[in-house]
């Protein structure tokens, strides 16, 4: 539906797309106007990080504490952020971010951890998890003006110390002897144009 | 919304894989006057209410989320970890266009909103689908739908 906060397009492809419905020449395959669609994107101002974060560099050993210190100073973002947007979307692990923390951390000290799950295995728990902990950082990250998805994701994957967290997750549960945590830990916690980057992990 | 040049190299790839069907037959019914329709919206963005069920990778089952939900009672648990959900953190309505659904019924475009719209699990096979799918239709029916929005995620 177009870019986010953009209530003009996503109304004008709304109506565009019902509109089909007087059309009898069907089946209708028609491409939508893109000339908003692009000065929008065009419009959008360089993305930054609303706070300073210690580099990788600094860090690269110790990259659990790292993800603590973040989070701390990343909450008052994500706090900002959502007063701003009057809503949150993280929640779908049920865990809050400091049980997420401890929860993959667990797993990435010892991958034999117990886990009593009522109706998920432990493999879709840690997705959970991890995708909790992304929307955690992308809420905080959302903050400042200009936000477009590519910046956040470049940042979440290469600078911080969450997504040096989730390669390392993801880079044991590729090599676990368990069929579901292989599947997920290959293909559901980190994205295929980032996948490059757990072989740094292996480094 | 997005364009395959917008994509990178291999997210483009893959959508070009896809099967894209021929129909040769046409739509079973006559679609509404707009003014006189009643749309639901039908999403495959696996959202559900923060109190429901999540999705699970393959789920073929919907869940429901009522017209009278507020974007923060609504979460996503979509399997595919390359979909970008940022858009989404953002804004619902880059996947779920409810605030703009309900512009159109107060200017009239529309007729009316149904009563409660549903959620797929987007990346399913379309046979999981099926035996949801025709309950949904029950469901749509009951509730006097004649137009759905599709948002494909």
């Amino acid at each position: 539906m177009g870019a986010p906060d953009s209530p003009g397009l996503q109304r004008r492809v709304l109506e565009a797309g019902l509109g089909l419905l007087a059309r009898s020449d069907v089946p209708v395959l028609e491409n939508f106007s893109d000339q908003d669609y692009r000065t929008v994107n065009e419009k959008t101002d360089c993305w930054s990080c609303p706070v300073n974060l210690p580099p990788r560099t600094c860090w690269i050993k110790y990259p659990s504490e790292a993800l603590a210190r973040e989070i701390s100073l990343l909450a008052p973002c994500r706090v900002s952020n959502n007063a701003k947007t009057g809503r949150t979307v993280f929640g779908v692990s049920g865990l809050d971010v400091h049980e997420i923390v401890t929860f993959i951390n667990s797993f990435i000290a010892d991958q034999s951890i117990a886990f009593s799950g009522k109706d998920e295995s432990l493999a879709q728990k840690l997705k959970f998890a991890a995708d909790d902990l992304k929307v955690w950082y992308y809420e905080a990250a959302s903050l400042q003006p200009g936000t477009i998805s590519e910046e956040i994701s470049e940042w979440f994957w290469c600078e911080t110390a969450a997504g040096e967290t989730l390669l390392q997750l993801a880079s044991l549960m590729k090599i676990s002897n368990e069929k579901q945590l292989t599947i997920i830990g290959n293909k559901g916690i980190v994205p295929r144009d980032f996948q490059h980057l757990i072989a740094r992990i292996k480094d | 919304m997005v364009r395959l040049s917008d994509l990178s190299k291999g997210e483009a790839e893959n959508l070009l894989r896809l099967p894209c069907p021929q129909f040769d037959d046409s739509p079973l019914s006559v679609a509404p006057d707009l003014r006189a329709a009643r749309v639901a919206l039908v999403t495959s963005a696996g959202i559900s209410m923060k109190d429901d069920e999540t999705f699970s990778a393959g789920s073929g089952d919907y869940r429901v989320i009522p017209n009278t939900a507020d974007a923060s009672e609504i979460v996503m648990s979509h399997a595919s970890v390359n979909y970008d959900r940022s858009g989404f953190v953002q804004d619902l309505n880059t996947v779920f266009p409810i605030d703009r659904l309900r512009e159109l019924e107060e200017a009239k475009t529309i007729g009316s909103i149904a009563s409660s719209h549903y959620s797929f699990m987007g990346a399913t096979e379309p046979g999981a689908l099926e035996k949801s799918a025709k309950n949904m239709i029950g469901m749509l029916k009951e509730d006097q739908v004649n137009a759905v929005f599709l948002t494909p995620v």
